[in-house]
Order: structure tokens, then C-alpha cells, then sequence
């Protein structure tokens, strides 16, 4: 028998089983439901974003669309859709800053910073950014 | 105390049917067996016709990987205590080709493992006589982390990307590239990223982090990939911009 | 060196870009503009100055970065859950060509709106 060679071992029992993957994957195991979680708070992302850019027109077509834009906002419509996308918001920015130390890897010399430490300083920071817009907005 | 343990094997045995089924075995409880011990014991003492791949027995050569009531796991080091009352159920490693029971197809991942370049690639071959090449404990342990993998193939099996996409390289793959990429006397890294930014590549991952969590010697394959992709993309946009030969080193 | 004929590189740099941005800065406006301002919750400034706030040159920079790397990082999401979710490889081009699409048309939306406040 020919030992050297690099073709794939078949020359007794070519056959092979290949198990396929179910569509309901994602919910056979917790993790993945989260994984599959936060891949669906882009869903919402992008939705704000497009809620934004109208808040944006809105703001900028006069005094008057922009109070028929606040009785809108006013429905209860979109107060709940605003607190669906706040929870997954939060959930994005949470699972990013929690993951943020898998790539970034921070050496001082020969100290590497541990990613528990990086993971608080994206949450200190989110905090403070946070603080700062809502200041510059609320005191004008 | 219980006296025995149901065990359900996957079983494919091609010459008899082309699909697998599910075999029971009671098999005595022994304190400290661990899962592979039971599979020894029905292949010695009940049912010689059980194929399984298993070599050393200690968690360092990693053949006997095995989904353990559908967590991949070296059976070697997981113990029948931890599934008490039981039953367990013993399957192939998920996501590959399966040639018998519970022994897996490992031609793809080969392939796989070779395109990524898994060995020092030196700009120079230095001759002997200049002595050996020095590494101070830093540069050892910018990679040391990668080098632990025993290519045991379970973050294959955790990895959904793996079995939604046969192109993937996969966890392990993308772990010793860097762990090439990220020794101080390679400069193989423009070659690896002709395989990592190609389709298949690191960019196919989507981040799900189950490869670190499978992984039973700690290489944090997902760490490797995400560092990976922050200089991957670094890598791509030079080579988009700057003039030709400037990005590869 | 070998010319890369995946793209993907490409999205994954204005995914992660937008990414960082929107978890920064996303939940306090959803907070601010989606509840606090509806609900008066606080004495809101009067348009007039809001509409002042908006077009300092920094705040347009700022809220057309926010939108864009936002709509850029969830194009490159969707498209690779659409993947996950319906095991079909044949729904990725389709999928990439609509994903990203939205975000370029909802990019240069953004930059028309931003320019002209």
C-alpha cells in the first residue's frame, strides 16, 4: 500500500455522514441566544438612526413641524418602540464594551492592562460621554 | 449510591445503513470514570464494534474530542459524575464529516490548518554557525498563549460559523496563525494575510466567542481572531491605498 | 503579496468604527430626544436653541458620524444575522447589496440634511 501518499483516506468506506445544521441552531444553547440577541440590537440601531435623522429634519423644517414632530414622539406608539430600543441600545453598548478586550490588548511596558480594568473604562467613559451630551443639551 | 450509568451512543456504521442512529448501553457507574472510560468499557467488555479515537488519556493529545450531551469536550477529562443521574449521550464531534460512530473526518480541517502557514517563515534562513535565535521572555510570551493548542478540534465543534460556512478556517486555524504572526523570528504575516483577509478568512467570523469557551487548554481562539481582525483591516486599507509593495513587509 | 477579492475587510472597518460610536453615544439620545423630551421630563430648551445647538459645526460633524457609522455598523450586522438566521449562503449577496445600500442612500440622506439644517 502506498503510505506516501496525500489523497484523502477512501479506499475502503468512502462514505461519510455530514450532520446538518437546524434552523432553530441559535436556541439550542444560551449562549448563542445572546449572540443571536445582540446581533439583533442593530435592528434597533439602525432604527434610531433613521429616528434621529427624521428628529433632524424635523428640527430644522421650523417651530411648527417641530411640535407636530414632539406630539408624534407623544404617541404611546413610540414611547414604547423608544423604551424597546433604549433596552437593546444598552444591550449593544454592554456586550460591545464587554467584548472591546478581545481585540484590544493594552501594553505599558511589560503590564498588560487586564481586560476587566478596559471593560470598566468603556463603561466609566460610556458614562461620562453620556453626562456630557445630556448636559450640553439640557442647558442650552 | 447508583450502581450504573445509561450511555446513548450516536452510532454510523455506513456498511449497514446510511444513516446514524442512537445505541443504549447501561454500563456499571465507577467512581473516576471518566467518559472515555466508559466507552472503553463497552468496547472491551459489551460491544466490540464501537469505533472512537482516543491516544493518550491525559488531555494532551487530543483525538478524543466527542460531544458530551451536545457540548464538544475531551472525554478523557470529563467524568460520568458530572452528568449524575445520567443518561449521557455520546455524538461525534459536531460540523464534520463523520467516517464511523463517533470517529471524525479530520482531512478538511488538515487542509485548513496548512493554508494559514502554521510554521516560521524567515525573511533569510540563518545559517547555523551565526548561533541560535534569541527571544527574550516578552517576545516568548506575546504568542506563548497560542502555542498550548492541541488541534482537538473542539472549537470547531462550538463554533456555528464553522457549520453555517464550510469555507471558514475556523477557530484553531486563525489561533496558529497568530501564534506564527506574533513570534518575533517570523516575517511570514504578509503570506498569512493573503489567506486571513481572503474570503474564508478571520473576517468571516462574527464574533460568537464559543471557541474560547470549548476550548479545554485556554488558547482563547476568539481573542486571536479579534486581534487578528484589528490588523487585518489595518493591512487591507494599506494595501488599498498605499502604492504597490508598501503594505507587506 | 495577493490582491484580497473579499470586501469584507472593507465593511468590518465601518462596522467596528460605527460600533464604538453608536454604543457611546446612542442610548443617552434615545434617552434624551425618545423619552425625556416626549415625557417632560425636564424643561426642555425652546427650538430655537436646539436648532442653534444643531448647527454648530461640531454638533453637524458629530450627528452625521453618529448616523452614518450607526446605519454602517447595523448594515454589516444584519447582513451576517440574515446569514445565520436562514443558513442560506444565496440570501448574502442579496442581502450585502440591500444592507449596504440602505446605509450608503441613508448616508448621503444624512449629510443633505446635516449640510442644510
Amino acid at each position: 500500500m502506498d503510505t506516501q501518499t496525500q489523497a484523502p483516506y477512501k479506499r475502503f468506506r468512502p462514505e461519510r455522514y455530514k450532520p446538518q445544521m437546524a434552523l432553530s441552531w441559535w436556541w439550542q444553547k444560551p449562549t448563542y441566544l445572546l449572540y443571536i440577541l445582540r446581533e439583533l440590537t442593530s435592528v434597533f440601531v439602525a432604527t434610531y438612526a433613521v429616528i434621529l435623522l427624521l428628529t433632524l429634519r424635523a428640527l430644522g423644517a421650523g417651530g411648527e413641524a417641530w411640535s407636530d414632530w414632539l406630539t408624534t414622539l407623544q404617541s404611546p406608539g413610540m414611547i414604547a418602540l423608544h423604551l424597546v430600543i433604549l433596552l437593546f441600545a444598552v444591550y449593544h453598548s454592554l456586550t460591545w464594551f464587554s467584548l472591546a478586550p478581545t481585540a484590544l490588548v493594552l501594553r505599558i511596558k511589560d503590564y498588560t492592562v487586564p481586560a476587566k480594568a478596559l471593560v470598566v473604562a468603556h463603561v466609566v467613559i460610556w458614562l461620562l460621554c453620556s453626562i456630557a451630551i445630556a448636559a450640553i443639551v439640557l442647558t442650552r | 449510591m447508583q450502581k450504573s450509568i445509561k450511555i446513548e451512543v450516536k452510532r454510523y456504521i455506513p456498511e449497514k445503513q446510511p444513516t446514524p442512529f442512537y445505541q443504549e448501553y447501561e454500563i456499571p457507574l465507577e467512581p473516576k470514570w471518566g467518559v472515555l472510560d466508559a466507552l472503553t468499557y463497552i468496547k472491551d467488555e459489551m460491544d466490540g464494534t464501537l469505533s472512537f479515537r482516543w491516544s493518550c488519556h491525559m488531555g494532551v493529545c487530543g483525538s478524543c474530542g466527542m460531544m458530551v450531551n451536545g457540548q464538544p469536550a475531551l472525554t478523557c477529562a470529563t467524568f460520568l459524575e458530572e452528568y449524575l443521574p445520567g443518561p449521557i449521550r455520546i455524538e461525534p464531534l459536531d460540523h464534520f464529516r463523520v467516517i464511523r460512530d463517533l470517529v471524525i473526518d479530520t482531512d478538511d480541517f488538515m487542509g485548513k490548518l496548512k493554508r494559514v502557514k502554521p510554521w516560521l517563515i524567515p525573511v533569510e534562513e540563518k545559517p547555523l554557525s551565526e548561533g541560535e535565535n534569541k527571544q527574550t521572555p516578552a517576545e516568548l510570551a506575546a504568542f506563548k498563549q497560542y502555542t498550548l493548542c492541541i488541534n482537538c478540534l473542539l472549537c470547531y465543534s462550538a463554533c456555528p460559523v464553522v457549520g453555517l460556512n464550510e469555507t471558514f478556517v475556523g477557530p484553531a486555524a486563525i489561533a496558529l496563525a497568530q501564534r506564527y504572526n506574533y513570534d518575533s523570528r517570523d516575517q511570514g504575516q504578509a503570506e498569512r494575510h493573503d489567506v486571513l483577509l481572503d474570503h474564508g478568512g478571520a473576517f468571516d467570523c462574527t464574533l460568537i466567542g464559543e471557541c474560547s469557551r470549548a476550548c479545554p487548554k485556554h488558547v482563547d481562539p476568539t481573542g486571536a481572531i479579534q486581534r487578528y481582525k484589528a490588523d487585518g483591516a489595518l493591512e487591507y486599507w494599506k494595501r488599498l491605498i498605499l502604492p504597490r509593495g508598501a503594505a507587506s513587509k | 503579496m495577493k490582491k484580497s477579492q473579499n470586501n469584507d475587510p472593507f465593511w468590518w472597518s465601518f462596522f467596528g468604527a460605527g460600533g464604538v460610536f453608536s454604543s457611546f453615544f446612542v442610548p443617552i439620545h434615545v434617552l434624551l430626544l425618545g423619552l425625556a423630551l416626549p415625557l417632560g421630563w425636564w424643561l426642555w430648551p425652546e427650538h430655537e436653541s436646539l436648532l442653534e445647538l444643531a448647527r454648530h459645526p461640531l454638533a453637524r460633524i458629530y450627528l452625521f458620524l453618529l448616523i452614518a457609522l450607526s446605519l454602517f455598523h447595523a448594515a454589516h450586522r444584519i447582513r451576517f444575522t440574515l446569514h445565520d438566521l436562514l443558513l442560506a449562503h444565496s440570501v448574502d449577496k442579496p442581502a450585502a447589496f440591500a444592507c449596504y445600500g440602505g446605509a450608503i442612500i441613508g448616508t448621503l440622506y444624512a449629510m443633505v440634511t446635516v449640510w442644510t439644517l
